[in-house]
Formats: C-alpha cells, structure tokens, sequence
C-alpha cells in the first residue's frame, strides 16, 4: 500500500466562543470564557444550570444539530471548489436528541442528522461513534483512508447538541458535571487539572476539518494549514465509567500514534489536552502524559480549551484539532482558562493565565472517551 | 480479501440467561441491542486466535434508547409542563441506554482488548461501512482479526423484546469456516450511488444478518454476487458484495 503526506486545507468551527474559527481562536487567546448560565436550566430546577451554549443557532431552531453542522462544514470548504461528490464524509453526530418543542417531545435521531448531511458527500459515509473520542476519530480515520490511496478527500470532524434538560439529567447519575454551587461564578464552573475542580460543562458546537492528500492541495493550490503525520487508537479494558488512574489506555494510545508518526517524545512541541475538568479523568491522563514523555514532560506546554468552551462530546475532538492546528501554524499555545491551583497529582507543564508563545511546530490532541475508547492525533506545520 | 471465521445471530437473550450466566451478568444492565449485540459478540469470541488482539469495529443501533428512557423523558416534559421542580431522578442504569459505544466498551474489559477499536453510529447502511473498515483494517496489517458486531430493536419507544444481534469475526488468513469444510470469503464491496431516495426503515443489524445468513448458508461453491437489499441501504446507493466459496 502506498503511503501518501496528508494535509488540512480548511477548518470550520462553531462554538460558544463564536461561529467560526477565527472567533474560537481569537477568543481562546484573549482568556475569554464561552460558558454561561442558562435560563431553560434555571427554570427546569436543575441542579446545574451551566453551559457551552452556541448562541449563533438559536435553542428552539428546527434541525440545529443539522444547521450547525452544516456551518461548520461551509466554513471548512470555503473557496475550496470541490464537487462534493468527490469528498469522503467521517462525521460524528452524537446522540439522539430528545428535544422539547411546544410542549412535545421530539426525538431527533443522530443517525438521521447523519444521513441527511450524508447524502452531499461521495465515498465513504462513515459515521463515527466513540463517544468523546469520536471527532479526534474521524479525523484519524479520514488521515488513514488518504494515506493509503483510498481516498483524496474527505470531510471530517462532528457535531454535538446535547445541551438540553434531559441530557443534562441523564449525565447527572454518572457524577461527571460540575454541579452548581452557591455564589459560584458560570464562567468558572470547569476548571480542568484544577485542585477546585468539580466536573465538566456541557457543550454545543460543531467541527470541521478539509482533509486531503498532499498531492491534492497541490494540485489545487490550496492553503495547507498543517499536515497530519500520527494516529493512534487504544482501548482501556478498564471500566464503563472512569479510566484506570494510571492513565494505561491514554498512554497506550499516545505510544501508537507517536509510532505512527515515527516521532520521539521530544519532537512533541505542545499538547492539546482532553482534560475535562473531571478527578479521575485529569489524573489519569497527566499520569499517561507524564509516563508516556519521561523527563520531557516539564518541558511540553499542555492545554485544555474545555473550561473555556466546555465539553462538546462528540465534536469536541474535532474544536480541539482546530485549535491544535493553530497553534501548529502561529506556534502559539493557548491557555487552560480556570486553572489557577494546579492539582499535584496533574503535574503538568501547563499554560495558564494567558497564552505561552512556545514556537511550536508539533502538536498532540488527545480524546478520551466514556467507555474507554482512546484517540491521539499529531498535526506538524509544513514547510515548502 | 477478508475470510469469514465464524459468525452468529441473536434474537432472543433465554438462552444467554440460561446458559451463559458469566456472560449475562457483564450485559444485563445495557438496553436490548447493545444486549443482543454483546450476546452474539462472546459467541465469536471464542473462535478468536487471541481475543485481546483482535480489532474490534462495532455499529450502534439506528432504533437506541429503550422504554425506560422514554418513560422518562415522558415524565421530565410533564414535570416541565407542569412547573414542578421537586427533584427528579434518573438510574443510573438508564444513561447506560443514550450512549452508543458501550457494546465496544463492554467486550474490550471482557477480553481484556486493548487493539483497534471502531464505534459506528446507528445511521442506515453503516453496516456496510463497518464490512469496508473491517477490509482496511486487515489489509493494512492493523490486526490480523476483526469483529464486527450490531445490535438493533425494532422500536426503542415501546416496550419490546423483538431485536437481533449479529457478530461475524474475520481474518486475513485463508481459514475454513467454523467446523465446515469450506471457506467464505469476501472479494469486494461496491457501491453505486442511486439518484433517487427511496426510504428506508432504519436497522443496524437486520441487513447485516440477512447477509451473514445468506452467505453461511450457501452450499453452491465458486464465485457468487451478493445484492444488498434496497431495504438495508442507506437509501440512495446499491451495494454488491463479490463473494467465493471454496
């Protein structure tokens, strides 16, 4: 099998933080926070009225996971000019969305969202379903495809709709969303690798990567924003809920994508971080950091754009490219808002209180789904 | 060129109950597909070179969820309506129903699997996505087993014991099917898109186990044709799938 370079020629986000990527990049730089408390939430009597609204798509809109998907992939092919027709399609939609309307309950089926936006795309239609991991994986999976001919093209990334009541309920019973507490201030309800942490904040957004072979974009002229060099993939085998403490299926999956990559620990100029804001989860992924980059970790800036954004699920693999691809082309690291008393047993070399300019080139972002299913992407800047 | 090891279809979990105690206690807590799913999974398991090796690619179900968790959403929007803010709760049990990649997660901790791993989400046709990573997966030397398993219900909304699971194992290695003395093998999946939708009734595992059946079944050795149903497409393509028998 043929191994081909393969490449980003455009990005589309949408999120709490704004309705494309310039306004998620500009914002994360500036500290800003996305998170809010929201009135439907309030007025439910939830114990957690909190969260990573995309005010661009109204709540109540017909069909938003579909429009905000839609968004974020016009943004990703903006001035591209490909047929459709010739593009892949590797998207996650998330979970089904039962959604109060006028009193109803209407169930929106991800699988549909899937297939209406589907139908626009050629070969394949991959639908991705790894949970937390699932927008890292379909940008994996699409870099496997090209790179080995099956492929030129493909659009890649997911969406996620989930902040709803009853999400909100569902997620409650699995003790994994910071809870509000008297006095607190919204904007600081997620606080990843914090001693003061209390859980993760869920999250709308959607987002879009252009993925194509090297060979393409030439052809084409196109911008290339970085290159895709790694991808790995581990299960924890561990436990429904929480992963091991020492992080093993983390480590597991950053060992294979940095295989993939043929990369030391010491090219890794920045690390995307999954850090949600959770104990358990925190802990065990500074613990697979730290083991799988040895002496290097003190010298690799680590980020979280999850207290800023919150957790987009399914597309928060996918916001989170996005960001690793930026700070692949401007080598800027943004920080992790809200981490002001780094816990000890989350050691890390992180970025906070404001952007570092660490020149970096390489960037890892990680995802670590519920269930155990572990995703690790590398993006390089190119040179040419 | 992918070679069928072993398969098996559920649709009715009794016998697991009844049999397979050890492997009824690591599913009973799930909703019947991922149940159904898991139920077929451990049978072809145990056909496996090496369990913990062996990638895992399983497909969601297009018809999630269960009845309790529509109980539940029924009884959160009355609440709604009603502007009672008494303090509502959910089992725990219950979220396990909203969340499509468990099936992977459950058989990964039961074979201690820490491979390649792939969730596909209950969209119509993924089955056939599943059948073409299944063929990357092993073409590119990521594992030299895989599994592909789906589980689906026939309605999620009403109370129901109608579903079916599948799990058919591959590998790369010519080998005969389970006990028989033949091999089953797999040339070549084609899709064509179709101008025109026709709909469809969503199901992950139906069109997957009519094919599984099919192809098991077959005395008649040689190449042969395998025709996807309009019914288990994605609704606007046509699927063939190049088999031979020898």
């Amino acid at each position: 099998m043929t191994n081909r370079r393969v490449v980003v020629t455009g990005t589309g986000a949408v999120s709490a933080l704004g309705q494309n990527t310039e306004e998620l990049w500009s914002a994360l730089l500036a500290g800003k926070s996305g998170i809010r408390r929201l009135q439907r939430l309030v007025d439910a009597g939830l114990p957690i009225t909190t969260g990573g609204e995309v005010t661009a798509i109204p709540y109540d809109t017909c069909n938003r996971d579909r429009k905000m998907a839609q968004r974020a992939i016009n943004e990703a092919l903006k001035n591209s000019q490909f047929n459709l027709k010739t593009l892949g399609f590797i998207w996650s939609t998330g979970l089904d969305i039962f959604q109060e309307q006028n009193g109803n309950l209407i169930l929106h089926r991800a699988g549909s969202c899937f297939s209406s936006l589907a139908t626009q795309f050629g070969k394949p239609n991959l639908m991705i379903a790894t949970a937390c991991a699932s927008g890292t994986q379909a940008i994996g999976e699409a870099y496997w495809l090209i790179k080995k001919g099956r492929i030129d093209a493909c659009i890649a990334g997911g969406s996620s709709v989930i902040l709803t009541p009853f999400y909100v309920i569902g997620f409650s019973p699995l003790q994994v969303l910071s809870k509000d507490i008297e006095g607190d201030d919204p904007t600081k309800s997620c606080r990843p690798f914090d001693k003061r942490r209390r859980g993760f904040t869920l999250a709308d957004g959607a987002g879009a990567l252009l993925v194509e072979s090297l060979q393409s974009a030439k052809r084409r002229n196109a911008t290339i924003l970085a290159e895709i060099i790694g991808f790995g993939v581990s299960q924890d085998a561990y436990d429904l809920n929480s992963p091991p403490n020492d992080g093993a299926g983390a480590c597991l999956c950053i060992k294979r994508t940095l295989e993939d990559a043929s990369l030391k620990t010491t090219e890794i100029d920045a690390i995307n971080a999954h850090g949600t804001g959770t104990l358990v989860g925190d802990r065990a992924e500074a613990a697979a950091i730290r083991s799988t980059f040895g002496k290097t970790w003190t010298s690799t800036p680590v980020s979280s754009i999850k207290g800023a954004i919150g957790h987009a699920m399914s597309s928060a693999g996918a916001l989170e490219a996005i960001v690793a691809l930026k700070t692949c082309s401007t080598g800027i690291v943004p920080p992790t808002i809200n981490l002001e008393v780094p816990d000890k047993e989350c050691e890390l070399d992180h970025v906070i209180g404001r952007y570092r300019e660490a020149d970096a080139e390489t960037v890892l972002s990680t995802s670590f789904g519920m269930g155990g299913q572990n995703c690790a992407i590398i993006f390089r800047r190119i040179f040419d | 060129m992918i070679f069928l090891t072993t398969s098996a279809i559920e649709h009715n979990l009794s016998t697991v109950k009844e049999n397979s105690p050890k492997v009824w206690r690591q599913i009973r807590r799930f909703n019947l597909p991922v149940q159904l799913a898991l139920a077929a999974a451990h049978r072809v398991m145990a056909y496996a070179t090496d369990p913990s090796q062996v990638a895992l690619i399983s497909i969601a179900p297009c018809q999630n969820g269960s009845p309790a968790i529509f109980r539940l959403a029924h009884a959160f929007i009355d609440r709604l309506e009603n502007n009672r803010n008494d303090e509502f709760r959910i089992n725990p049990t219950y979220s396990l129903h909203v969340i499509d990649n468990l099936a992977l997660s459950s058989l990964s901790i039961a074979f201690k699997n820490h491979a390649y791993c792939l969730g596909l989400g209950g969209a119509q046709g993924q089955a056939w996505a599943g059948l073409e990573v299944v063929q990357d997966v092993l073409a590119s030397g990521r594992a030299t087993e895989a599994l592909l398993m789906a589980g689906d219900q026939e309605s999620s909304e009403n109370l129901t014991e109608r579903g079916t699971g599948v799990a058919a194992l591959f590998t790369k290695h010519k080998t005969r099917y389970e006990n028989s003395d033949k091999s089953i093998q797999i040339k070549n999946i084609d899709r064509t898109e179709t101008e025109e939708f026709i709909a469809v009734k969503p199901h992950s595992a139906d069109g997957l186990a009519a094919f599984i059946d099919r192809i098991v079944n077959r005395t008649q050795k040689g190449c042969f044709l395998y025709n996807v149903p309009h019914q288990d497409t994605e609704g606007y393509e046509k699927r063939s799938i190049e088999m031979e028998i020898t």
